[in-house]
């Protein structure tokens, strides 16, 4: 699969957030976007996953050359395309696990239960998850630390093609970061997934390896290049990119 | 003259000049009910139900769920299966009105309650004596026939009563079913009510009851309100002796332009009593909700508890919901709180869920059988829990309602009773 955005542009309430983003995502690829807090990363993600009260006004959204502007949210999914959310929502009274099942079913079409189980096990094992999940609703009671690794969770259970996950490492404490930095490589070596991670620090990207980083402020992509920008991110920080300076 | 027939016939002279609704705080919001045409229902219907029409109907409509009822109530006929204990069935003409004495309700509280009086068929008596244990599941049945039915529950000392009421209906034509209750619960006893209401669309539903729970009594009282064309019921329940506990979980699940006015007064008129509402409302298609739940604690109820929490979930732009909590406390050192909130389904909720592939549908049906399912939880007859959640399932499915129940739930999701203690959410008890 391989996702592009091209000259993107995203309005809420008449105040445009996203201002002309290119980005080309393909399976297997590890992308990293990193920006000041309102710099527009969240809104471009959740743009791409097709949240209805952001409506692109000019550019596209292409996966596999084919325009994705106008499908459904839960159409976007069934191609490949996850979201790990900021701050996952909490839902009382739907089981974890059952949303789980739910959310399999619409994607593969149909469930072999025991293997779901399995597979959700180890992989809840994995991210040193409690096990007594299959009694808990969704993401509800659930610590800062656990809605991260439970969208984790939900990345290997339903092995999309390309995951983006919103800065999943806010919150959660030094091990819980190693942790998930660690299960989200595993999986993306086991499915050949491409990802895009969207953060602020970078604590979690010591234990990755992104081949490509995107610096982002102002709704544009103003810096882009490899592991290198890290580092100068870390030294001079945002500041130093708002001239748009590549 | 002491015969009910004297009584019954004063009851529908009283109905006729009664208002429809007394109660200060809540008559400018009710649900009103057309008296000529419920007086109509129960004057010209087209046949008695039979003893036989009422085990088909049950063996036909119960044949997947395997529910087995004790008795079947009709109209006019009734049929009791096998010999169950400390269960009644009586005819009101049998009975002197000196009997009944304290237990009738008064026509003078609620205009429905003369209505009932004045057409009753069928004085249900349930007795469990202090130490036994009852489990009594009774079905009542409209079909050809409209239902009035009064039910009397007394439970002895130390007892244990499980009792299910499923109403159902198989009515071509405009039919009612009124049922009222009385209950006195024994000390130290134990009693669950779950109350399923499936009538079908051309039923008017009609309820009332009156409960009171002796010192260190415990009633759980479920009612799930899924059927019928309208509903108006009043339930009120007193946890009037010390260290007495009521528990009132109410469902409602509305479509198709169904109405439904529930009116819930709980009352702690003893110290150290514990009286809770919970109410849930979900509606779908130009349907209606008056969830009106009050309660009361005089002075004197000192370490009472009560709480009233409604809420209510609205699944499309034409359904609606009156949420009207309300406390009257006159007691100081008391813990007591209510809470309201209804709304649309979270538009943030609906994307993160379709965001992971569920359609809009099926994310939808994932979420109001997560609403429900805590109250489908408290349920306490299991297959009536099972068969609650099948109705629910159908109703997200078709919006149809009044149908067969089946063991096939869906995806519903079935969580235990929380333990959680409400007042810890807030703020003057955390």
């Amino acid at each position: 699969m391989i996702l592009e955005v091209k000259n993107l542009h995203v309005s809420i309430e008449n105040k445009e957030i996203v201002k002309g983003v290119n980005l080309k995502v393909k399976e297997g690829e590890v992308h990293v976007i990193m920006g000041h807090n309102g710099s527009g990363k969240t809104t471009l993600a959740r743009s791409i996953m097709g949240y209805p009260k952001l409506k692109p006004t000019q550019g596209d959204i292409l996966v596999d050359g084919q325009s994705i502007v106008g499908l459904s949210v839960d159409k976007r999914a069934k191609l490949g395309l996850f979201l790990a959310f900021q701050n996952p929502v909490e839902v009382e009274g739907v089981g974890f696990i059952n949303f789980l099942h739910n959310a399999k079913e619409s994607i593969s079409g149909s469930v072999n239960t025991k293997e779901l189980m399995t597979d959700i096990r180890s992989n809840a094992v994995n991210l040193k998850m409690v096990e007594n999940l299959v009694g808990r609703s969704l993401n509800q009671g659930f610590s800062g630390g656990e809605k991260k690794k439970a969208e984790v969770l939900q990345i290997g259970v339903l092995k999309p093609k390309i995951a983006i996950l919103d800065e999943p490492d806010s919150g959660l404490d030094i091990d819980a970061v190693r942790i998930v930095a660690q299960n989200i490589n595993e999986i993306a070596k086991k499915t050949g997934m491409g990802l895009v991670i969207i953060t602020h620090y970078s604590r979690i990207l010591s234990y990755m390896e992104p081949q490509f980083v995107h610096v982002m402020t102002d709704g544009k992509i103003v810096a882009e290049g490899g592991k290198e920008l890290i580092e100068k991110l870390e030294k001079e920080g945002y500041e130093s990119f708002s001239n748009g300076s590549k | 003259m002491d015969s009910y027939q004297f009584f019954a016939q004063q009851a529908i002279n009283e109905y006729k000049n009664l208002t429809e609704e007394q109660n200060e705080l809540y008559k400018r919001k009710f649900v009103s009910i057309n008296p000529d045409a419920i007086v109509d229902v129960f004057n010209n219907y087209s046949e008695p139900d039979s003893e036989s029409f009422l085990n088909e109907f049950a063996r036909f409509n119960f044949e997947d769920v395997k529910i087995k009822f004790d008795a079947i109530i009709g109209g006019t006929d009734n049929v009791i299966v096998g010999n169950p204990q400390y269960l009644h069935i009586m005819k009101p003409n049998d009975i002197k009105i000196s009997v009944l004495d304290q237990k009738l309700h008064k026509n003078s509280d609620d205009k429905i309650a003369a209505l009932i009086h004045g057409y009753t068929k069928k004085m249900i008596f349930i007795d469990v004596p202090s130490k036994a244990k009852a489990n009594i599941n009774l079905l009542f049945v409209n079909a050809k026939e409209p239902v009035a039915a009064q039910v009397f529950v007394n439970t002895g000392d130390e007892s244990e009563l499980n009792l299910l009421e499923w109403f159902a209906s198989g009515s071509e034509q405009r039919s009612a079913s009124a049922i009222m209750h009385e209950g006195n619960i024994g000390k130290y006893s134990n009693v669950a009510i779950d109350a399923i209401h499936n009538e079908d669309e051309n039923t008017t539903v009609l309820g009332l009851s009156k409960y009171r729970v002796n010192d260190s009594g415990k009633l759980k009282l479920n009612y799930f309100y899924n059927g019928g064309a309208v509903t108006r019921v009043k339930n009120h329940v007193d946890s009037c002796g010390f260290e007495s506990e009521s528990h009132t979980n109410e469902l409602v699940f509305g479509s198709q332009s169904q109405k439904f006015d529930i009116y819930t007064y709980v009352v702690n008129s003893a110290q150290s009593s514990i009286a809770e509402l919970h109410s849930k409302a979900a509606l779908a298609n130009t349907s209606f909700c008056i969830l009106k739940g009050f309660a009361k604690i005089p002075f004197g109820s000192r370490n009472a508890r009560s709480f009233v929490h409604e809420s209510g979930m609205l699944l499309d732009k034409t359904a609606q919901i009156e949420s009207i909590p309300a406390m009257s406390i006159d007691e100081n050192e008391v813990k007591a709180t209510h809470a309201s909130a209804t709304g649309p389904i979270d538009e943030e909720v609906l994307f993160y869920l379709t965001s992971k592939g569920l359609d809009e549908k099926r994310a939808k049906k994932l979420l109001v059988e997560g609403f429900f399912s805590s109250s489908i939880g408290r349920i306490k007859n299991d297959t009536a829990k099972i068969a609650s959640a099948s109705l629910i399932a159908d109703k997200i499915e078709t919006g149809d309602f009044g149908g067969k129940p089946k063991l096939s739930v869906g995806n519903i999701w079935i969580t235990r009773e929380s333990q959680e203690d409400i007042f810890k959410g807030h703020y003057k008890y955390r």
